[in-house]
């Protein structure tokens, strides 16, 4: 982090901006993508979490010259942001002033069925709006999911897990609010790995579905059984 | 024949279709859906395809 002291038309202002991608939070960079152009004042103000109106009060502009460097940095590593497919062991959230550590790499299933179903249609409507600019020809190789679409995944996976609480639509959509919280650095590569498994976002457990599964293939074409409760006969 | 009929017209409700129909049609059991795993819900939505089409063929047969 890089922290500078600056006056202003109205006293001081304490500016803090991180100069390393992975002090960057998910939402911050949801900011920064959300706009096509950003100019330095902007992306301090994105960065410092300081309005833009406050910003503007700095007596000398050249004193904010000492954030240039730091910025052309991070611009220069935000390009690579996508390449990182580095899932973390766990995840760490800070809710009601208390912290919760979150499995994720031992347990990337999005569940309960209301959380898969909301993370299977962000993930296709997204895959669908970049068919629609992009084309369908060799889609998978250009197609980088927005981090706005990453954060929503990421709030249905993680709110059960996060909260302990039974699954709930709109509460796991505001859980966006913590999703926006994270290290992008973390963040990124989990809401990445949905898309590139997606359909199956689910991982059936082997005891359960798996045998069923092995139970079919096994099973001849017809073979009237007992246990099932179907028969009109 | 459901096309015409004007099925497209659910594809804005997406996976509350398939909520709806698992409840019954019964709003209050939404909720409890929602929060079953989703490998159970597969299953049953496979076990109502293989029945339907057990139907259909059963009833060709008759």
């Amino acid at each position: 982090m890089i922290e500078k002291t600056i006056k202003t038309t109205q006293g001081h202002l304490k500016i803090k901006i991180p100069d390393k991608l992975d002090e960057i939070t998910l939402g911050q960079m949801m900011e920064l993508q959300e706009k096509s152009t950003v100019n330095d004042l902007e992306a301090i103000s994105i960065l410092s979490g300081i309005s833009l109106s406050l910003l503007q009060n700095v007596t000398l502009m050249d004193d904010l010259q000492v954030f240039a460097a730091p910025l052309l940095s991070l611009a220069s590593q935000i390009k690579y942001l996508y390449n990182s497919d580095k899932i973390p062991k766990t995840i760490t959230f800070t809710l009601h002033q208390k912290k919760i550590t979150v499995n994720v790499i031992r347990n990337l299933s999005v569940e309960p069925a209301g959380a898969f179903f909301a993370a299977r249609d962000i993930i296709s409507d997204e895959i669908s709006e970049h068919i629609k600019s992009q084309g369908e020809e060799n889609w998978g190789e250009t197609f980088n999911p927005s981090l706005k679409a990453c954060c929503q995944v990421l709030a249905h996976y993680f709110y059960c897990r996060a909260t302990g609480k039974p699954y709930h639509e709109y509460e796991a959509e505001a859980f966006c609010d913590e999703i926006k919280k994270l290290r992008v650095t973390e963040a990124l590569p989990i809401g990445k790995y949905f898309f590139t498994c997606f359909p199956a976002l689910s991982k059936p457990k082997i005891s359960y579905w798996h045998r069923l599964q092995q139970r079919w293939r096994k099973k001849p074409a017809y073979k009237p059984s007992k246990n099932l409760n179907i028969s009109t006969l | 024949m459901e096309k015409k009929a004007g099925i497209q017209a659910f594809e804005k409700f997406k996976y509350i279709n398939t909520v709806n129909s698992l409840a019954g049609g019964d709003v209050t059991k939404w909720a409890d859906i929602l929060n079953i795993p989703y490998e159970r819900i597969l299953t049953k939505l496979l076990l109502n395809k293989t029945e339907a089409e057990y139907q259909k063929k059963y009833s060709e047969l008759l």
